[in-house]
């Protein structure tokens, strides 16, 4: 094994990950080669050094959020089709609420329109010229 | 969907769903904190990765079981899959803006020089100059120690582009936090 072999392979050796025979000739080359073993004891040092850096402490309440299941921002966030649906059964709701107000009274209806009701749908039909509003069945 | 996770944690897995959080929830947080570089986010996706856990398990969908846990491949995963539809989507809306082209003067965040170090700072630099795939392996190897097969299962990849990805990775921020002033002595 020559030192530029030993220096491309140095992380996966480092981290256990080459094979049997590859790691035999590794050991060999370190052990008469001052230079190769010094990248070693860098290598080490760096990932240790990194690894210490980027161990990150937990914030102290995510755990306990997890645990009793409270909803992150997240799991709102991430899905905007319930956000479409709520805003639907919003819109939905509010036409419900205001559209008796838009039916046209005209004189004396029969039954049953001549009672307060909930508009559900409505249908349009033209009778001379003029607008008739009915409340109609469901859609 | 939203409204059925407000209390999904309460059912007769509860206590395997507490060990796996207890035994996971750490590592869960530094991969995504880190492959993220964004705190708020990696805990919005630490609830989603574990939500999605807790259901796995609840519907027995998981198939290998470490002492009744999913395996850490798995939960690795499942927080990766996590990491991945969010930047997607952050891709649709054009906010998702991890790329290679950053400055790495522009990258630094002076909130984590006071909390982590210095060395914490331009770590997180360096690593945001990785592409994604790069920096995942990175983390999960370097960070969480798991091997390259594992890695290869988690990210789908085979483990030679693994360990192709680990040494170019570790060569790129060698050279990045050289230029920073952390050469390895």
């Amino acid at each position: 094994m020559q030192c530029h072999e030993f220096e491309t392979a140095l992380v996966a050796w480092v981290d256990g990950e080459l094979s049997a025979d590859a790691t035999r000739a590794y050991e060999v080359h370190a052990a008469s080669c001052g230079a190769c073993r010094a990248l070693i004891a860098a290598r080490r040092h760096e990932r240790d050094r990194w690894r210490e850096a980027l161990r990150d402490e937990t914030p102290t309440d995510l755990r306990r959020e997890i645990l009793v299941g409270r909803p992150s921002r997240a799991t709102l966030r991430f899905h905007p089709r319930a956000w479409v649906w709520a805003a639907a059964a919003a819109v939905v709701v509010v036409v419900m609420l205001i559209a008796p107000w838009f039916v046209v009274d005209r004189g004396a209806p029969a039954e049953p329109f001549s009672r307060p009701c909930t508009l559900i749908a409505v249908d349009v039909e033209e009778d001379e010229g003029r607008t008739l509003v009915l409340p109609g069945g469901l859609i | 969907m939203a409204l059925q996770a407000i209390r999904p944690h309460h059912d007769d897995r509860s206590d395997d769903f507490a060990r796996l959080v207890e035994r996971d929830l750490d590592r869960v947080w530094r991969f995504l904190r880190s492959l993220l570089r964004d705190p708020d986010l990696a805990r919005d996706l630490c609830h989603d990765t574990f939500l999605r856990l807790h259901e796995s398990l609840r519907r027995d969908e998981i198939r290998q079981l470490d002492d009744g846990l999913p395996r850490a491949a798995y939960v690795f995963a499942a927080a990766r899959n996590a990491a991945a539809s969010h930047g997607r989507r952050a891709r649709r809306q054009a906010t998702f803006g991890l790329d290679a082209s950053d400055d790495i003067a522009d990258t630094g965040r002076t909130d984590l020089a006071l909390v982590h170090g210095e060395l914490r700072k331009d770590l997180d630099t360096a690593l945001a100059r990785l592409d994604e795939d790069h920096r995942a392996v990175f983390l999960l190897s370097e960070i969480e120690g798991l091997r390259y097969e594992e890695i290869a299962e988690i990210l789908e990849i085979p483990a030679g582009t693994v360990a192709s990805r680990k040494h170019h990775a570790v060569q790129r921020l060698r050279r990045d936090m050289e230029r920073m002033g952390h050469a390895v002595s």
